[in-house]
């Protein structure tokens, strides 16, 4: 029955990671949310909930991955474009 | 080779290679290349030939021909209107043609020169001549009238088309864009024929000549029943005196939290307010819920865009809607959540509600003029 709790471990902690990484929030108050959100699903109980569960935080990681290395984007085309007058 | 990864599909028609784009060899034709242009004369093309509303050959038509030459094949005009003599005369003066075709056909003669953009009525038309004359490529443009008729035609003769071709290489491998144009993919295909698409701004426009292609006519004896093909009714465009949206240096969007598509007015009034004026977009959601048409949609399916300024109202900021629009110079948000994605990638945020920051907004900009 426990055989989904390495690969939700596994997510937790690259969710921690990730949200650290997000720009502009404080990385703790973005770290509770990740907390928050596990907590809220740690009564789940059937192997199929949980595999929604983790394919749903996947999908978040993913988001939350595109949307870091977007910001990164723009902040390399601030700095390296020179066209700053507008 | 730069290969990064290459699949090959269980059914071998085509086999893609895959190409990082910090590798893309966009504009350079790989040395190799060279060598297959001495197979003179083995294949025959065959180009669609689409034309504008005003009758005139399009640009996406003169870089298929432009694309077609590249092989040294015998190129293919088709014609599919009759009734044009000036387009006629147009498409036999064009450089690297070596004949043309025209249909010709007793039922089309009092057609409307539009029916010959419907890919339903020409199918069966292209797929006999195909069947009579078995060239070995056909080419249009990656244009609404070529992704219509292609994949059609590929169905029809049961061949894999390969659309939105950048590059030709050789006479079965060409290169196309994927993954929303960013990375390059090289493909061979086994087929007899290539149903192939290309994309207009990749080759250069075929020039006009002195010399007259000569022209042969084409009598198709596949007769359908009139009543079973769509017929064109008629052409609307939507019409304004404001800037486009592709090339308008302000751009202001909205998405699902304007709510309906009474409340674009809104943005609207802050367009004409600002100066230059502003072009209005609008995200996936909007499009989707059937608040404005689907020709104003910013995001990585819709218009990508890259303007001086770009106002975010309403829009969370989905990550293809973000892909869009990621060029902007400055990003300005104004959105009701200050938890919204949006406000990451922006330069300015406000926290607010647009029903009353954005009437607001326009009143200052008014007063200060």
């Amino acid at each position: 029955m426990n055989h989904t709790r390495p690969a939700v471990i596994d997510l937790y902690k690259r969710l921690l990671f990730a949200a650290s990484q997000i720009p502009g929030n404080p990385s703790h108050l973005s770290k509770e949310k990740v907390r928050i959100a596990f907590r809220k699903n740690s009564h789940l109980e059937s192997h199929e909930q949980i595999k929604t569960a983790l394919s749903r935080g996947e999908f978040v990681l993913k988001e939350i991955e595109a949307l870091i290395s977007l910001h990164k984007y723009r902040a390399m085309k601030d700095r390296y474009t020179d066209d700053k007058d507008f | 080779m730069n290969l990064l990864k290459c699949v090959r599909t269980s059914r071998p028609i085509i086999k893609h290679c895959v190409y990082g784009p910090q590798f893309s060899s966009f504009n350079k034709a790989p040395l190799l290349s060279k060598r297959y242009y001495s197979t003179q004369g083995s294949s025959k093309s065959l180009v669609l030939v689409e034309l504008t509303p005003t009758g005139k050959i399009s640009v996406a038509t003169l870089a298929s021909i432009t694309a077609a030459k590249k092989l040294n094949s015998h190129v293919t005009a088709l014609l599919l209107s009759t009734d044009l003599e000036e387009s006629h005369q147009e498409v036999q003066s064009t450089e690297g043609l070596d004949s043309v075709l025209v249909l010709d056909n007793d039922a089309n003669k009092n057609l409307d020169r539009h029916q010959f953009n419907i890919a339903e009525y020409l199918e069966p038309l292209i797929t006999e001549l195909q069947n009579e004359k078995q060239y070995t490529h056909i080419w249009a443009g990656h244009t609404a009238f070529g992704k219509n008729l292609i994949p059609r035609l590929a169905g029809s003769l049961d061949v894999s088309p390969i659309s939105d071709v950048t590059q030709v290489h050789s006479e079965n491998k060409f290169t196309r864009l994927i993954y929303a144009g960013n990375a390059l993919s090289d493909v061979e295909s086994s087929d007899q024929l290539k149903l192939i698409t290309i994309r207009p701004t990749a080759f250069e426009r075929a020039q006009k000549t002195e010399k007259k292609a000569p022209v042969d006519k084409f009598q198709p004896k596949s007769s359908f029943e009139q009543d079973k093909v769509p017929t064109w009714v008629k052409d609307e465009l939507s019409k304004s005196d404001r800037p486009e949206l592709g090339s308008a240096s302000i751009v202001i969007s909205g998405g699902r939290g304007l709510k309906s598509g009474e409340n674009f007015k809104m943005l609207y009034d802050l367009a004409d307010a600002l100066k230059p004026r502003a072009a209005v977009g609008a995200t996936r959601a909007a499009v989707d819920d059937g608040m404005v048409p689907n020709d104003l949609q910013v995001g990585q399916t819709g218009k990508v865009v890259a303007p001086e300024l770009y106002i975010a109202v309403g829009i969370s900021g989905a990550i293809q809607h973000l892909a869009g629009m990621k060029d902007s110079k400055k990003i300005v948000a104004i959105n009701k959540d200050a938890e919204a994605p949006i406000f990451q990638i922006a330069d300015y945020g406000l926290v607010g509600d647009l029903f009353k920051t954005i009437p607001g907004l326009t009143e200052k900009i008014n007063q200060n003029k």
